[in-house]
């Protein structure tokens, strides 16, 4: 960790996994106090073989999200990216290895490499929305944005309720379950519907779409034993995905799952290249798999704070309210990087062409000249601005609308089922630092 | 729009990325049919208003 602020206390490591599992008042001291002190600040991660910028306030993050021709995400979106390649080869398919190991890459054609490489599940004609930018970005978001299209997601809201109280039907009043996998598993569960998965093979696909999720981040600490389990769980399912959609294409593909859709979808005159279209099956999954975090962050907090929740059970109207601020205190990816494609300033800064960027949301989701005590949890809260959890601009989460619908259902039903819950032993917190989730959450619901 | 102590606003966000907000239900539809007209006009006619409601969050606001 570096210091640098009169308080003495350590500023973040932003790219050490540890630093997350601190407990979050010290953890958001440190980030506190490098906002107010350093807003626009260089940074060093150790063991990196470069620096980078991080943005620690609500405005300068916004202006990045919101110029996406001067901030590219071609070149890396997690601060993992950055890593010594030589750090994190294990992680990555062989065809990355390859190019990495060939060397005379320039620092960002060297992330772009890695963060191509862990998206890709080994496949090098892989094309992500997560790492392209306009136009190429908006046609290939307009594809996405036609499966998940909002009269879709409106369609959904009955079922989300039936798959709802079929899981909330199951809660045993007063028995400790675990939240994650119980509660949790709902929208993996719609997921697979929507996508078309057999019902046979949800399970696995759910566990193939998990390790998936945890690819997205590269760490040079992982475990290899673990990344080598992590890699062959991705591998078996690009393969499912690849068999889907060529059942579907098989077929006519005139279906309405999202797997059939994807696999009629045209772009630059034809049918959507293979890479492409496992791109968006990959897109939906981490929609289900993110919203998983979003509905164990609410229950945790609501569990931690009674009062909050005795205001949703009278005050239902305030749950999609509820979601926003879960959204604004534990944002689901810490962090987000850019790469600048002109020398630009920002908050009095030179940021020089080709420097990396790495815009902090837990920072600026608390960032005091946005939100009144920022570090309250109140379900009352006035958004006057957006936080920035699902991101901003062009490339915000496409899957924002179902997450946040599914949430919100949810949490009406369960509200009105079990008007009280408590932690029954402490969370299990993702030692990650790129994503925020719990791998566990015990909790006893009341009768 | 109030509720008990606390006022509501409406806030959506375009699929593009950007976001709006109303003051009212009528508001964010006209700010949302603006914004499409300007941005989106091949998308303009694919939107109802029960669309636009339906992505529109109903928000503690200022």
């Amino acid at each position: 960790m570096t210091t640098g602020d009169v308080t003495n206390v350590q500023w973040p490591a932003w790219e050490d996994a540890t630093f997350y599992m601190q407990e979050p008042p010290e953890m958001y001291a440190s980030i506190s106090a490098q906002r107010r002190a350093a807003p626009v600040h260089w940074y060093e991660p150790s063991g990196y073989p470069t620096g980078l910028w991080v943005l620690s306030k609500w405005e300068h993050e916004r202006f990045v999200g919101s110029h996406p021709e001067l901030f590219s995400s071609q070149y890396g979106f997690a601060i993992g990216d950055a890593s010594d390649p030589s750090t994190v080869m294990h992680q990555l398919p062989e065809w990355a290895q390859e190019k990495l190991r060939e060397g005379n890459l320039s620092p960002a054609e060297t992330r772009r490499t890695i963060a191509h490489g862990k998206l890709s599940m080994g496949d090098p004609k892989f094309e992500s929305l997560m790492i392209s930018d306009p136009p190429r970005h908006g046609q290939i978001r307009n594809i996405m944005m036609k499966a998940l299209r909002p009269s879709l997601v409106r369609s959904l809201r009955p079922r989300i309720a039936e798959i709802a109280d079929e899981f909330i039907a199951e809660l045993e009043p007063g028995a400790e379950v675990d939240f994650v996998t119980t509660v949790g598993r709902i929208p993996a569960v719609l997921m697979t519907e929507l996508i078309g998965v057999p019902r046979e093979t949800r399970e696995r696909f759910i566990e193939m779409a998990s390790a998936q999720m945890q690819a997205i981040t590269i760490d040079p600490n992982r475990d290899p034993a673990e990344a080598k389990r992590i890699n062959g769980l991705v591998e078996e399912f690009h393969t499912y995905c690849e068999e889907l959609l060529a059942d579907r294409r098989a077929r006519g593909a005139d279906g309405d799952d999202l797997a059939s859709i994807v696999a009629r979808s045209e772009y630059d005159g034809g049918l959507v290249p293979q890479g492409m279209a496992i791109s968006f099956i990959h897109t939906f999954v981490n929609a289900g798999e993110t919203t998983r975090s979003l509905l164990s962050f609410v229950a945790k907090a609501l569990a931690e704070h009674p009062d909050q929740r005795r205001l949703l059970v009278e005050r239902p109207e305030l749950v999609s309210n509820a979601v926003e601020e879960t959204l604004r205190c534990y944002p689901l990816n810490w962090s987000g990087c850019r790469t600048a494609t002109q020398d630009t300033e920002l908050g009095g800064t030179l940021i020089k062409k080709d420097d990396y960027l790495l815009m902090a949301y837990a920072s600026a989701n608390r960032d005091e000249d946005v939100w009144d005590r920022p570090d309250d949890y109140d379900v009352t809260r006035s958004f006057g601005k957006d936080h920035q959890s699902f991101g901003y601009g062009e490339h915000s989460c496409p899957g924002a609308l179902l997450a946040r619908t599914d949430s919100t259902i949810i949490f009406e039903r369960l509200l009105s089922r079990f008007p009280d819950w408590e932690l029954a032993g402490a969370p299990q917190r993702w030692a990650n630092p790129f994503l925020q989730g719990l791998g566990t959450l015990p909790v006893r619901f009341g009768s | 729009m109030s509720s008990g102590d606390l006022t509501f606003h409406y806030v959506l966000d375009c699929p593009c990325g950007t976001t709006l907000s109303g003051a009212s239900e009528d508001e964010i539809v006209d700010v949302a049919f603006a914004h499409l007209r300007e941005a989106h006009p091949d998308m303009a006619d694919d939107y109802q208003r029960e669309h636009i409601l339906f992505m529109a969050r109903r928000l503690v606001g200022p």
